[in-house]
């Protein structure tokens, strides 16, 4: 209750509630006049200090009307949401709670009664029951039990699922107990929340019947037959009209808030507020000169810095990355997760997540600056020049969409050709990406796909666009050990089929280990070694790269060896040290490490290290 | 040659997918018939439970004992429910459904003269919701910020605007006050097309305000779902522009729970026409059902019953086939 008056909307909501309900209660000490007193001198006359809201076609103060007619506009619909209630909740709990047959039966009825059409229903039983309102308000109240149910049932069987239930259940609490002792309790939000929305509708419904005469006996007021008058005398005077279907509607909108406040407090926010798009631009300092992109190389990276807005402070997830792939070379960029390694492959084609952005430094592909590229000229470049596969194979393919005309578009995309032409060279990719079957796959569903399967789909699509580049996110981990292998084989082919340059993003020294010719290794947003893998293997000279080695599986000799696991965790981004990222963690840390940034330093040839206690070595 | 080869697999659904989807349909055809039943019974048994006598309350209370009797013979009044029930339940077999008390006619004659004006209405408001309201979720989801939180407030307004007082301000301001269209009444397509559009507008538009802007929030929010998904970025990867991703892809998925909600928004339409109806003065089968209320006309109303009922069956089935459309992955289950 606190917690709802902090929320401007819901607390407002919540007193102007109060505040109706309570006035008319109190209408007959409130109101200045008597409901039906009527004055015809004084018809229809509009606000004024007598008459706060004007008068009606017989010269009856609407004010007081409207206060005698909320009565039994808001009596009848606490009959209906009592109605609801009392029928639904228990229900709804009994349903997800005892599961089996008595769940199928309750659903299978509310499914039903779902599709009965209430309002039809309700004037058949007032036409049966002539001016017995009473009975058509139960009815109604049970019209509106099956979305309660269902909602009740998913928010018990949530409940139920969790450990405390099934802890209260073990030790022999009896069922009962346990629903009204710790179910309910925990359901006490959904429950008001569709408390309210229940009284919004059924408010709603039993103004929509006093509309059409069926509520209270005239001359006594409620608010849906002062409507229905008012709509007699619109061309004299508006002000009924204003005031009754006003406060029906203030009402309604309050309770309608009100379940939306009730809502966001317990079950949590359910209407995203995020924005989905990445702001354009983040503020940071502005980084130091990068220095020239390499000459020759394909793809180079120069004090590439990435950043997200945390609210007013921009958070940096990559500081000062430098890397370069030549023509036809393969890549691999290793770390934890964490280490910002994937948000450096993002990057390379403008496709960072979660408000992420390039702040600082270059990309330079085929000698041309693509940093922060954008509309067609990013789009020749994703899948053109630069090909990238995500991570979850499957996911990564739209479920609504078969294969082939996927990769057709992908396709049409880069070379202007006619459909035809199209399927035939979607059937030529799959074949490259040695998928057996190719016609019945381009027919397949992604969920028709195994994993392995949508992997080589991903692969065939990457080639669609005849990239010169292609970056693979932890293109195995989401994969079993024997295809993962077969993948592997397939990239590698691949690349000294095609000539195509390979970034492979991985935390799997196998992976890189089989594919790449040099390695780059990331650490807390930095590049902390790089070197050929050979000798990266063989000869480690930074601290972090051999412990990675050290706990990487593929290493270990037959699985009877404990891994050492380095220890401590990452630290987040926004938490970095000043000087050595690592240096928490380093066994060999030194007052030297946490003094000042490390630089990352030649070691020797084509090998550079982030670290005081790898000796730098001349350049000759 | 070999292009004509491959197009094959592009079309049509797989055999196994029809089958799938046939099943589908026969599954909702069985859960139909228990919602008939019920309709038509509950109807039926309410008839059962009326106090008095039905024949006085049509031919008055001056009538003598003898001709109230003789009234309950002719309409069966003096039977048990049950024995009614399966008389009643033959002749709906054969497209009958009694006679009006109030007015003499066949029911199914004067329900069907109102049918099709209810409609034309209920059709049109389904069209401008579901095209409007996805519209405009989209452009919320795509645009964010001002245009979300427009969208929020405007269907919070829609939700508690009762429609019946939007129909009366609607009514007043269009028809009454600039006389653009007219206020009350229905004309038929076969009178005068132009005439039809114009009756039809404002009802429509009164109808289609309140499931507007909740389709709105639920494209909304779907879509914002969808475009946050892993396939997105890899169209993107693939250099598709970003309005082909929308129309060809986002649009397609965010649908599907948009669409699994249409059915409960189909039967609020169905109340929310009997109100409109009302206002608007349009002999529909809304009308029919008040004034038959108002009548105590028992064989209209559980007529209108079971037509809406129908209708809610029709339209489900549609739903399901819309549903197995769009989502590929419901024709296995």
């Amino acid at each position: 209750m606190t917690a709802l008056l902090r929320r401007p909307v819901g607390a407002a909501a919540f007193i102007i509630l109060l505040l109706i309900v309570a006035a008319c209660a109190a209408a007959p000490w409130l109101a200045p006049y008597h409901p039906d007193a009527a004055s015809l001198g004084d018809a229809l006359a509009g606000p004024s200090a007598r008459h706060w809201l004007g008068t009606d076609e017989l010269g009856r103060d609407i004010l007081s009307r409207l206060l005698y007619g909320g009565r039994p506009a808001l009596l009848d619909s606490l009959l209906v949401v009592t109605v609801t209630l009392a029928i639904g909740v228990p229900a709804g709990l009994l349903a997800g709670f005892l599961g089996g047959w008595a769940d199928r039966l309750t659903m299978q009825v509310a499914d039903v009664g779902l599709a009965l059409p209430a309002m039809v229903i309700v004037l058949v039983v007032l036409s049966v029951f002539q001016g017995k309102l009473t009975i058509a308000l139960i009815v109604m109240g049970i019209l509106l039990v099956p979305p309660l149910v269902r909602i009740v049932r998913s928010a018990a069987l949530a409940v139920r699922s969790e450990l405390f239930v099934d802890a209260a259940r073990v030790s022999g609490v009896p069922p009962a107990r346990i629903v009204f002792r710790h179910v309910l309790p925990r359901l006490r939000g959904t429950i008001l929340v569709q408390a309210s929305l229940v009284a919004a509708l059924s408010l709603l419904f039993t103004t929509g019947l006093a509309y059409l005469g069926f509520g209270a006996t005239p001359p006594s007021p409620s608010w849906g037959s002062m409507t229905a008058e008012a709509s007699q005398t619109l061309a004299q005077s508006p002000w009924l009209l204003i005031a009754s279907g006003g406060v029906i509607g203030l009402t309604v909108l309050c309770l309608g808030l009100l379940s939306d406040a009730i809502r966001d407090l317990t079950v949590g926010s359910w209407s995203g507020s995020g924005d989905v798009r990445p702001r354009a631009a983040v503020s940071g300092a502005p980084a130091p000169d990068p220095g020239p992109a390499e000459a020759g190389a394909l793809l180079s990276v120069r004090g590439l810095t990435i950043a997200f807005q945390r609210g007013a402070r921009a958070v940096p997830v990559v500081s000062d990355v430098s890397l370069d792939i030549r023509a036809g070379e393969a890549v691999g960029l290793v770390g934890e997760s964490g280490s910002g390694k994937t948000s450096v492959a993002r990057s390379l084609i403008g496709l960072l997540r979660g408000g992420a952005a390039v702040t600082g430094g270059r990309i330079v592909f085929d000698g041309a600056d693509v940093t922060g590229l954008a509309g067609a000229a990013a789009r020749r470049l994703r899948g053109g020049q630069i090909a990238f596969i995500a991570q979850e194979p499957v996911a990564a393919l739209d479920p609504t969409c078969r294969i082939g005309p996927l990769l057709a578009q992908a396709v049409r995309c880069h070379d202007r050709m006619p459909a035809a032409a199209a399927r035939q060279r979607v059937l030529e990719l799959l074949v490259m990406a040695r998928l057996p079957d190719p016609e019945r796959v381009a027919r397949c569903y992604p969920h028709e796909l195994s994993g392995g399967m949508a992997q080589r789909v991903a692969v065939a699509r990457a080639l669609a666009g005849r990239p010169r580049l292609l970056i693979a996110d932890e293109p195995t981990a989401a994969l079993d050990v024997t295809v993962q292998a077969e993948i592997i084989a397939l990239l590698r082919t691949l690349q000294q089929e095609t000539g195509l340059a390979i970034l492979v993003v991985s935390h799997d020294w196998g992976v890189v280990a089989e594919l790449c010719d040099r390695a780059v290794v990331m650490y807390a947003g930095q590049v902390v070694e790089e070197a050929p893998v050979a000798e990266l293997l063989g000869s480690a000279a930074h601290p972090y790269t051999r412990l990675l080695l050290a706990a990487n599986p593929a290493h270990a000799a037959d699985g009877a060896q404990q891994l050492p696991a380095i220890p401590g965790t990452i630290p987040v981004p926004g938490e970095w040290p000043a000087a050595c990222h690592f240096s928490p963690r380093c066994p060999q840390a030194t007052d030297g490490c946490t003094a000042s940034p490390i630089p990352l330093l030649d070691t020797g040839p084509a090998r550079r290290s982030r670290c005081i206690l790898t000796a730098p070595v001349r350049q000759p | 040659m070999e292009g004509h080869h491959a197009k094959r697999y592009f079309r049509g659904l797989p055999a196994a997918g029809y089958r799938a989807m046939w099943w589908l349909i026969a599954r909702r055809l069985i859960l139909a018939i228990p919602l008939l039943f019920i309709v038509s019974f509950l109807s039926f048994a309410l008839v059962a439970l009326t106090p008095g006598d039905p024949a006085v309350s049509i031919l008055g209370s001056y009538a003598t004992k003898a001709q109230d009797a003789a009234l309950d013979r002719q309409l069966g009044f003096n039977q048990p429910v049950l024995v009614q029930y399966g008389r009643w339940l033959g002749k709906m077999a054969h497209g009958n459904l009694g006679t009006s008390l109030a007015s003499a006619q066949s029911v199914t004659t004067e329900l069907n003269s109102a049918l099709g004006v209810t409609l034309c209405l209920v059709l049109g408001a389904t069209l401008v919701t579901a095209a409007g309201g996805v519209a405009l979720g989209t452009l919320s989801a795509i645009r964010g910020g001002a245009v979300g939180r427009v969208t929020d407030a405007v269907a919070m307004l829609g939700f508690a605007i009762p429609a019946f007082w939007l129909g009366l301000v609607l009514r007043d301001l269009f028809a009454v006050r600039w006389h653009l269209v007219p206020a009350t009444g229905y004309e038929p397509f076969t009178q005068s097309a132009a005439g039809w559009a114009e009756s039809l507008i404002l009802p429509v538009a009164t109808l289609a305000a309140a499931g507007m802007t909740g389709i709105a929030k639920q494209t909304r929010d779907s879509m914002r779902d969808t475009l946050a998904r892993d396939y997105i970025d890899a169209l993107r990867a693939d250099g598709v522009p970003e309005w082909r991703i929308i129309a060809r892809h986002a649009l397609r998925n965010a649908a599907i729970p948009v669409v699994t909600m249409l059915g409960t928004f189909f039967v609020g339409l169905l109340g929310g026409t009997v109100l409109v109806e009302s206002v608007f003065a349009m002999p529909g089968l809304g009308s029919l059902a008040v004034t038959a209320t108002t009548e105590h006309d028992l064989p209209v109303i559980v007529g209108v019953a079971v037509y809406f009922a129908v209708g809610v069956v029709v339209v489900n089935l549609l739903i399901d086939v819309l549903y197995g459309w769009l989502d590929p992955r419901a024709r296995v289950a």
